[in-house]
């Protein structure tokens, strides 16, 4: 469900005129246990929430501007796990997709889903993972920013 | 005829343990966050123990400006004693807000695989907060270097004061970054309250009791200086009178801190022992010239405004456990003890004043004390001789002086290496410690 409901929002970007490259489309329908390695390397927290607490996706800004690349990476807290999409256009960043945020409890939910809306639109602004770390939103600012230039450079090393 | 037990006072003991139970709470708040439970990496280890030390460093940053509120239920603690614990709580909590920097920036870099300095610059520009609490941490190394003693000599009283009094600032720069960035407080209304709470408390104490209590009793009690009376060589006495003096609650044996409302003066308090009882009409202190400041303090005009902040000192007639008692004096220590000798209970014979002093020309207040200790009945031994004469308020010189000193209430204030001195001398000739009341000065 979670692969056919990815595959249906990488359309708008398919009609950018480019391929996008939903590399682990397929792992992020497992549990987040198995989808952990490919983010930075920390197991999730035992019985923190398998199914998403937040989808959003960015405004797309498409461009012309050479060859788009998407990739993929997840991080994990503590206390939550994350998992971005990045799309690259021409080597910049044009859209950043939060297709997993969860946290082990209400109170995590909710500083993540404040924090969220604010890193994303600081990312496209600064076109890049160096962005403030949300005030409140410590653990899950540094977890953003770190998933977020690991999809960045992987969507580069496509090139 | 055991004297009556005054009313049971807060002690030193009692401050300990709420101390420690703030602690505890504040500890308290960073477990439930986590604590080390949820750690799976050094980096993790890093950054949570960066967390506790960061909390418990600002909490003593309070509980060192409580140290200073001049709290009344602490009032007879003692200054020497009071001055000991600030500067051990100054600087285990310089020790720890300095872990808690480096951990936590270690701990951040490991995890983010970057090098140390490009962390510190991420933290710097991008946290919230992060850039004022490193000015304010570095106020605070400035504040401590600036008070170790062999740095201290070289300053002038007035840079070091300039200096210390900074830490005010640093430990309001340290608070946004607090709230911001600590994970104990993220959607946590009941900590974020309670360490709102522990600022606020703060902050009122000091307002209250340093600020408005203060200018508030000096206003009601019109303090003023009345009469600047040279004593001796580099020895003065201030006079300050005043209305409604016996409601002010300072006694016999205890000093408080001045501030004068003079050019120059205005912005520096110092503590001095009252050098008489309080007889409702006028306080006196009698002040030795040991600097500028208190050579500055003998051309103080009459009528210069006078503000008081405090009592504080236990070397009060609170103390006193027996029928009899021994007050040793030693060198300007006698004005706190003469002022004992007014008010301190005991009949005709059942105190002995024994006072320590270099040279004849040395002795203060000799007519009065001498007059003090006809109209109560007192002994009066004064000991004179050169500073390196240590058979001089030896046990067996206390004995000799005083033959029943270890079934009595005694009294020691002075310098505090005679202070120490006399303290073995009296442990050594059978004074039991529960006997004793010390204070030294010149901390």
């Amino acid at each position: 469900m979670n692969g056919r409901a990815v595959a249906r929002r990488a359309v708008p970007a398919a009609l950018a005129g480019a391929a996008v490259v939903a590399l682990l489309a397929n792992v992020r329908s497992r549990p987040p246990s198995i989808a952990a390695p490919a983010g930075a390397g920390r197991q999730p927290p035992v019985g923190a929430a398998v199914e998403p607490a937040v989808r959003r996706v960015s405004s797309t800004r498409p461009t012309r501007r050479g060859p788009v690349r998407s990739a993929t990476e997840t991080a994990t807290t503590p206390f939550s796990i994350i998992q971005l999409r990045v799309t690259l256009t021409g080597g910049e960043l044009t859209r950043v997709e939060t297709l997993e945020l969860s946290g082990d409890n209400a109170r995590t939910e909710a500083i993540n889903a404040r924090a969220e809306p604010i890193l994303r639109e600081e990312a496209l602004k600064a076109g890049s993972a160096d962005i403030d770390v949300v005030s409140g939103a410590t653990y899950t600012s540094r977890s953003y920013r770190k998933s977020l230039q690991a999809a960045i450079d992987r969507a580069r090393a496509r090139g | 005829m055991p004297i009556a037990r005054a009313r049971r006072r807060i002690t030193g003991w009692d401050v300990s343990v709420l101390v420690a139970a703030n602690a505890v709470v504040v500890v308290g708040l960073w477990w439930r966050q986590g604590g080390i439970r949820e750690i799976h990496d050094v980096a993790g280890l890093l950054t949570s123990l960066g967390r506790v030390t960061g909390l418990l460093g600002a909490y003593l940053a309070l509980v060192e400006l409580l140290l200073l509120a001049r709290i009344p239920v602490l009032d007879a603690v003692g200054l020497e004693r009071m001055s000991r614990w600030h500067r051990l709580n100054g600087i285990a909590c310089l020790a720890l807000l300095l872990a808690h920097t480096v951990l936590i920036t270690a701990g951040y870099a490991l995890d983010d695989g970057v090098p140390l300095l490009r962390e510190t610059d991420d933290l710097l520009t991008r946290y919230s907060g992060v850039l004022l609490a490193t000015v304010g941490l570095g106020l605070l190394v400035v504040v401590v270097v600036s008070s170790i003693v062999a740095v201290r000599r070289r300053l002038s009283y007035r840079v070091w004061h300039a200096l210390h009094v900074s830490a005010y600032l640093a430990i309001a720069l340290g608070f946004s970054h607090q709230l911001a960035t600590g994970r104990e407080f993220q959607g946590q209304p009941v900590a974020r309250a309670y360490w709102w709470a522990l600022y606020a408390v703060a902050l009122g104490l000091l307002i209250g009791l340093r600020l408005a209590l203060p200018i508030a009793r000096s206003l009601r009690h019109r303090l003023r200086i009345e009469r600047v009376v040279p004593e001796a060589p580099g020895i003065v006495s201030i006079q300050i009178g005043g209305v409604g003096l016996e409601r002010l609650p300072v006694r016999a044996g205890q000093s408080l801190h001045w501030r004068f409302l003079a050019r120059g003066h205005w912005w520096e308090t110092h503590p001095f022992s009252l050098s008489a009882a309080p007889d409702g009409r006028r306080l006196r202190i009698t002040v030795k010239d040991v600097g500028d400041y208190t050579r500055r303090l003998a051309s103080l005009p009459v009528g210069t405004r006078v503000i008081v902040e405090g009592p504080s000192g236990g070397l009060t007639s609170a103390a006193r456990r027996h029928a009899r008692v021994a007050l040793i004096a030693g060198g300007v220590g006698i004005a706190p003890i003469r002022a004992l000798l007014e008010d301190t209970p005991g009949e005709p014979g059942a105190i002995a004043v024994i006072y320590r002093a270099g040279r004849e020309a040395d002795v203060l207040f000799r007519d009065e004390l001498d007059e003090l200790a006809r109209r109560r009945g007192a002994e009066l031994h004064y000991v004179l001789g050169e500073r390196r004469g240590d058979e001089l308020l030896s046990a067996e010189h206390l004995q000799a002086l005083v033959p029943d000193i270890a079934s009595r209430d005694v009294y020691v204030c002075g310098p505090p290496r005679l202070t120490e001195v006399t303290l073995a001398s009296l442990r050594r000739a059978g004074v039991p410690r529960g006997h004793i009341v010390s204070e030294g000065f010149g901390w």
